[in-house]
């Protein structure tokens, strides 16, 4: 008996509990003097070469301006990364991904096409864009539209710009140029802020007017139409508060400025915001594309031989059979693309659009201290990562619980 | 039933009746062989009214864009500037006086791919043959369906930059080396296998060093090229995991010295780099052959190919004078084999049983893949040479391609997790009732399977980090887009056949990730992953 409960026991050495505990200390000692030993390292060679380590330059004043922005050089760094960089980089992402949304689906859906041209252009298409790096294709769009186009003028006090007049008026319907364009746009008139949360409130009754016609739908079995009842709700509460706020909003048309060198009014937007956002909306639609194509063709066969088995209609098999499983499929993949495509407009670089990336870039160049801006380049990311990341979780919980 | 197999269904036609079995019968038959010409035309492209209508706009439009694009290359674009910097284009600004070694380096590649992939097909071959199944063969039709664009591509530098005879004969030769290495190794016999992995490493290690000279510890390749045979003689059968992770502790350690003395040339912090790799050699191989025998073939070895070294003598040429396509090649190459074994290593240590370390390697993993990659070569550029204790700073190239490898080390880690949780866990539960502990079972049943279902995922990695390299260019690497920089501001070509480089410059990039991925798609295929 007692010699069973001895070996029973090992020896601490022999104890795999024991060993568990020793060998996660070894590992996070094993890290941390490495840790330790590189951030010495890099303390002591940023002492010698005379660089601060510390977040006093945080409040310091830029002391440089940026292209085609209201950002001042007495302005703090802390504002140029936030009210320029991100605000800059979120403009081009959330364009970009509407891009690449859009053509991907048309581009996914065409490769399936029963048409051999069409599958065929589609493939072309997807092939190509795919395996180019992204940053010959930025460089390509840009130059192709603005840098090199023979058609454009360039932009600056001795050389006036491509102007484009509505027909029978003096104002301008299009200004372009090799470095600035300009589109009509509304602009705020007095009540612009009540109307804009007046209209917040129209889209929550949107929502629940569909809430509602679906439930009806779920309910009585009659067509629930919700497509048409919220959208005429949306724009009858529009009209209604438009009308009653006396136009709050006007169009605004762009014009050159008396200096020559600014374009006023309307929606002024440069190349490098439309280079860098179409050839990221060109480059990330052939890999959404993909991810499209693989979905509908991971939806189970028998699922669309069920649909002809039911008579549906070519289209209605694809809306009501085939689109919504693969959309269930795709749904991750291309929430990771949309990831993938905001941490691409860093290459912002070498259209010298100020997102970010290149807001910081300057910031180094004109001497403010390197380590803690890219380590706070970083974060930014890593923001917009944890951000991806909690809405897939979201959507994940919401889409793929499916009672099978 | 014997007709079974060739049917599909069970039972020949022959052998039911009625309606179901001609329907079976029809539906079975093949239907692209009896189909004529107008058949084809009038299902694929005017099956219905929208069809006919997208066939006639489509084709217009395919053909005004032909016709543009071949009178772009044929008729109005200047090639001037890729014609006359074809040079700068490939290798950047290797000294004139020495493109020597360019060609003995490139021979010397081509002979130690042709005998690696004799090796692969001969292996195959053997394992085909203890299966008892015949052994696949790419015919003529799939290599060329694989490498038509880089056929291309090559045939268009040739034509385009090259006016004497010179280039086409070490093209030749190039083929000429690789089909006669491809010839050897295929046709070794077993025996002699590890021989012949040994002579890939050592022609592809000697055409390394063709280029970047053997001054300094340079030999420490010379003697990891031969480790394969060494091993192979002494023996050593490494079949638990402390030994693979020694072997690839150790591998990885080496190469970092290695690079680090092609940089940099000797000192304590190399020395210390070069022991530790040692030291894990050491450990890899303990309780199968004797440390002593052990340590004492690898100083002969060492001591051999220092001396060998020595005598060749062969000066550095360093990487900031390296450049063009080769610098994006030699780039991506160093960053996927240098953070392969780091990312094997951070898989098994996301999937680990212990806490600790399974949150340590999550939290690299995350922290890697939520930066773009940008981010961590501007690190490279202004402030990774502080991390090591040296004086005198690492090259801009060594310090990107360490960048680059840590970045890609994440995401290699996410593909082989991918590939761990793929391997079912009967194979597990099968390794348990065999007796194997947790070590022998990871080595000897999952990573096998796993490593073989992730080949394909890692030839997409490969793509996109040959990709990633023009980012080197943001950072100031002389690197294949870069080059056009250069380019341009010559006195003859400022502003002339921009528009051309570019198209040539992504026509390059296009050719070579397009050619690798429909050889991972064949891969894919041979190893008929995902039908199993």
């Amino acid at each position: 008996m007692s010699a069973s409960t001895q070996s029973a026991k090992p020896p601490f050495w022999r104890n795999v509990n024991v060993l568990r505990v020793l060998a996660q200390i070894g590992a996070v000692a094993g890290v941390v003097a490495l840790l330790w030993w590189l951030i010495n390292n890099l303390l002591t060679g940023l002492d010698e070469q005379g660089i601060p380590f510390g977040l006093g330059f945080w409040d310091d004043p830029a002391g440089f301006t940026v292209r085609d922005s209201s950002f001042e050089r007495t302005q703090p760094i802390w504002e140029l990364i936030v009210f320029v960089g991100v605000k800059n980089t979120l403009a081009s992402a959330v364009v970009g991904i509407t891009i690449a949304v859009v053509l991907g689906i048309l581009i996914g859906v065409a490769r399936l096409s029963d048409n051999w041209i069409v599958k065929k252009l589609a493939a072309l298409y997807v092939e190509t864009f795919r395996n180019i790096p992204p940053l010959v294709i930025i460089i390509f769009v840009g130059s192709a539209l603005f840098v090199n186009n023979a058609r454009l003028n360039a932009f600056t006090a001795g050389s006036e710009p491509n102007l484009f007049k509505i027909p029978g008026s003096d104002s301008n319907f299009m200004i372009l140029s090799r470095s600035r364009l300009g589109f009509p746009s509304f602009a705020n008139d007095g009540n612009t802020g009540l109307f804009w949360i007046i209209m917040l409130v129209a889209l929550a009754a949107a929502v629940g007017v569909w809430v509602w016609r679906t439930r009806y739908n779920v309910e009585t079995g009659q067509p629930h139409h919700r497509v048409a009842y919220s959208f005429v709700t949306l724009l009858v509460i529009g009209v209604v508060a438009f009308v009653a706020l006396g136009g709050p909003l006007r169009w605004s048309w762009p014009a050159v400025s008396e200096s020559g060198r600014l374009i006023e009014g309307g929606l002024t937007t440069n190349d490098g915001y439309v280079a860098l956002t179409l050839a990221l909306g060109l480059y990330t639609a052939s890999h959404i594309a993909e991810i499209i194509r693989g979905s509908i063709l991971a939806v189970h066969r028998g699922q669309s031989e069920a649909a002809n088995a039911l008579a549906l209609s070519g289209f209605q098999r694809y809306r009501f059979v085939i689109l919504p499983q693969a959309f269930r499929i795709a749904i991750p993949s291309i929430i990771n693309q949309f990831l993938n495509l905001t941490k691409n407009t860093s290459l912002a670089v070498v259209v010298a659009y100020p997102d970010v990336t290149q807001a910081i870039r300057t910031a180094i160049g004109n001497g403010q201290p390197a380590t803690q801006l890219i380590l706070a380049l970083m974060l930014v990311y890593l923001t917009f990562s944890l951000l991806t990341s909690l809405v897939l979780n979201i959507v994940n919980r919401r889409f793929q619980v499916v009672g099978r | 039933m014997s007709g079974a197999g060739e049917w599909g269904h069970t039972l020949p036609p022959e052998q039911m009746s009625g309606d179901v079995a001609h329907a079976l019968a029809e539906a079975d038959a093949p239907r692209h062989g009896d189909t004529t010409a107008r058949e084809w035309v009038k299902d694929n492209l005017f099956a219905n009214w929208y069809s006919s209508l997208f066939t006639i706009l489509f084709s217009a439009v395919t053909l005004v864009l032909a016709f543009f694009a071949a009178r772009f290359v044929f008729v109005t674009g200047q090639w001037s500037p890729v014609r006359v910097n074809l040079e700068l284009f490939m290798v950047g600004r290797f000294p004139r006086e020495e493109r020597t070694r360019l060609v003995v380096n490139l021979l010397l590649y081509s002979g130690a791919a042709g005998l690696a992939l004799g090796w692969g097909r001969a292996s195959s071959r053997d394992r085909a043959k203890l299966a008892g199944v015949e052994p696949t063969k790419a015919s003529p039709r799939d290599l060329l369906s694989s490498y038509w664009a880089l056929a291309v591509f090559v045939l268009a530098l040739m034509i385009v930059g090259v006016r004497t005879l010179g280039p086409w004969l070490l093209l030749a030769g190039a083929i000429a080396v690789f089909a006669i290495g491809f010839a050897v190794a295929s046709r070794m016999p077993r025996a002699f296998r590890a021989a012949t992995l040994t002579l890939a490493a050592l022609t592809g290690v000697a055409g390394f060093l063709t280029l970047s000279g053997t001054h300094g510890f340079a030999w420490i390749f010379l003697t990891l090229a031969l480790m394969p045979l060494l091993f192979d003689l002494l023996g050593r059968r490494s079949d638990r995991l402390p030994g693979a992770a020694g072997w690839v502790a150790a591998i990885v350690t080496m190469a970092i010295g290695g690079f680090l003395v092609v940089d940099r040339g000797v000192n304590l912090f190399t020395v210390l780099v070069i022991a530790l790799a040692c030291v894990a050699f050491v450990a890899s191989g303990m309780g199968n052959v004797s440390t002593s025998v052990q340590i004492g073939s690898i100083a002969i070895a060492g001591v051999v190919t220092w001396q060998v070294g020595k005598a060749l003598d062969i000066t550095n040429i360093d990487w900031i004078e390296w450049g063009g396509l080769y610098m994006n090649l030699v780039a991506s190459v160093a960053a996927i084999v240098l953070a392969f074994p780091l990312g094997l290593l951070l898989a098994l240590g996301r999937r680990s049983s212990l806490p600790v370390v399974r949150i340590m390697s999550t939290i690299y993993i995350e922290l890697i893949r939520g930066v773009p990659l940008i981010t961590l070569l501007l690190m490279a550029r202004f402030f990774l040479g502080f991390f090591l204790d040296t004086d005198d700073p690492l090259s801009l190239p060594t310090r990107a391609i360490a960048a680059i490898t840590l970045f890609s080390a994440a995401y290699i880690a996410e593909i082989v997790r991918g590939g761990l949780q793929a391997v079912p866990t009967g194979q597990t539960e099968a390794g348990q009732a065999l007796g194997l502990g947790a070590a022998g079972i990871t080595r000897l049943l999952v990573l096998p399977q796993a490593l073989r279902a992730v080949i394909p995922a890692m030839v997409g990695q490969f793509i996109s980090l040959f990709k990633d390299t023009t980012l080197l260019f943001i950072i100031g690497v002389l690197e294949f887009l870069g080059v056009r920089d250069v380019v341009h501001s010559q006195a003859d070509f400022r502003g002339v056949g921009i528009a051309e480089t570019l198209v040539f410059v992504a026509f390059g990039f296009w050719a070579i990730s397009f050619t690798m991925s429909r050889e991972s798609q064949r891969l894919e295929r041979t190893l008929g992953v995902g039908t199993r």
